[in-house]
């Protein structure tokens, strides 16, 4: 037999057999509800409370002041971007790791006769 | 019984099994009517019994419950673990008896209100004589061909289910595939495959 032919027929089968599949019995769907209602009841009597949501966790608590978890995602990004303005700012910023580089030598200090100039400015 | 069934594109079973842990009992009557049935599907074509299958069914079932405050959503499927687990309660169950045997009417059948009285007619005998076929096939080829075939899951599910590779799958499969053409072959005429 072609192995067509030989999948044709079984897909035939198959078909009958997914039909006749879907028929678990009530009993036995009353039975899976009790024992899930008998799992809840010992869970709660356990906990020494009624089976209800629990009190949420500290970063839970945190989370949902601060809007979630796509503000938590936010706050990371703009922590990242804040961290990488630092070590690499724009031009328009200081260079932090020149100043690090930078020895008291170095410093720009205005000199007395441009402070002396500044002075007769004013007046 | 009838149990409401929520959608699965509303409510995924991730977040059943959630609402089940935090006492919900909506969730349970939704998880068994969206659950059971697979566990009790897989359970019957892998050991052939109904009522060895219903029993393996409900302790699957009670072990989902029993699970669930440890549910990590995202991680898996709940189906997945759910067919695995059913299959290792099968293979206990298999260990524990000494041979399979085909005895598919020790519990009187549910009416099926679906389907014409030949129709019904015609699935039964092509479902039995494909359950006759399942159980001459070694046990793992079984399990790959119900999955697949039956359950009509993926390879990389069922891969995940049965803890092997796909390529083993997909060998499992067509090798299962062929047993059952050969174990079918005489009985070609009384199934009517030209019928539909």
């Amino acid at each position: 037999m072609a192995e067509y032919e030989r999948d044709t027929e079984l897909d035939v089968l198959f078909a009958a057999a997914r039909r006749d599949t879907d028929r678990m019995s009530e009993p036995l769907m009353a039975r899976m509800v009790a024992d899930a209602a008998r799992v809840q009841e010992e869970r709660a009597a356990r906990d020494g409370r009624r089976p209800e949501v629990a009190a949420p966790g500290f970063m839970t608590q945190v989370l949902s002041a601060i809007g979630g978890w796509p503000a938590m995602g936010g706050l990371v990004a703009a922590c990242a971007a804040g961290v990488w303005i630092g070590l690499s700012p724009p031009e328009f910023l200081p260079d932090p790791t020149n100043l690090l580089m930078t020895t008291q030598n170095d410093v720009n200090v205005l000199d007395a006769f441009s402070l002396t100039a500044l002075y007769l400015e004013d007046g | 019984m009838n149990l409401a069934r929520v959608p699965k594109e509303v409510v995924g079973d991730d977040a059943l099994l959630v609402l089940f842990s935090n006492g919900d009992e909506q969730a349970a009557r939704d998880l068994t009517a969206r659950l059971g049935p697979r566990a009790f599907s897989v359970a019957m074509r892998v050991l052939g019994d109904r009522a060895e299958a219903e029993d393996v069914a409900q302790e699957a079932m009670m072990r989902l419950w029993r699970m669930a405050p440890d549910w990590q959503p995202g991680q898996a499927k709940v189906s997945t673990w759910l067919y695995r687990v059913t299959l290792n309660l099968c293979l206990d169950l298999k260990r524990r008896r000494r041979g399979g045997s085909l005895n598919i009417d020790d519990v009187p059948e549910p009416p099926d209100p679906g389907q014409s009285a030949p129709e019904k007619l015609q699935d039964r005998a092509r479902a039995d004589a494909l359950q006759a076929a399942l159980m001459t096939l070694p046990d793992r080829q079984r399990q790959a061909v119900v999955l697949r075939h039956i359950e009509d899951l993926s390879n990389p599910e069922i891969a995940g289910i049965m803890d092997i590779s796909v390529e083993a799958v997909e060998s499992l499969t067509a090798r299962g595939k062929r047993a059952l053409a050969a174990a079918l072959a005489g009985r070609r005429a009384e199934l009517g495959y030209s019928d539909g």
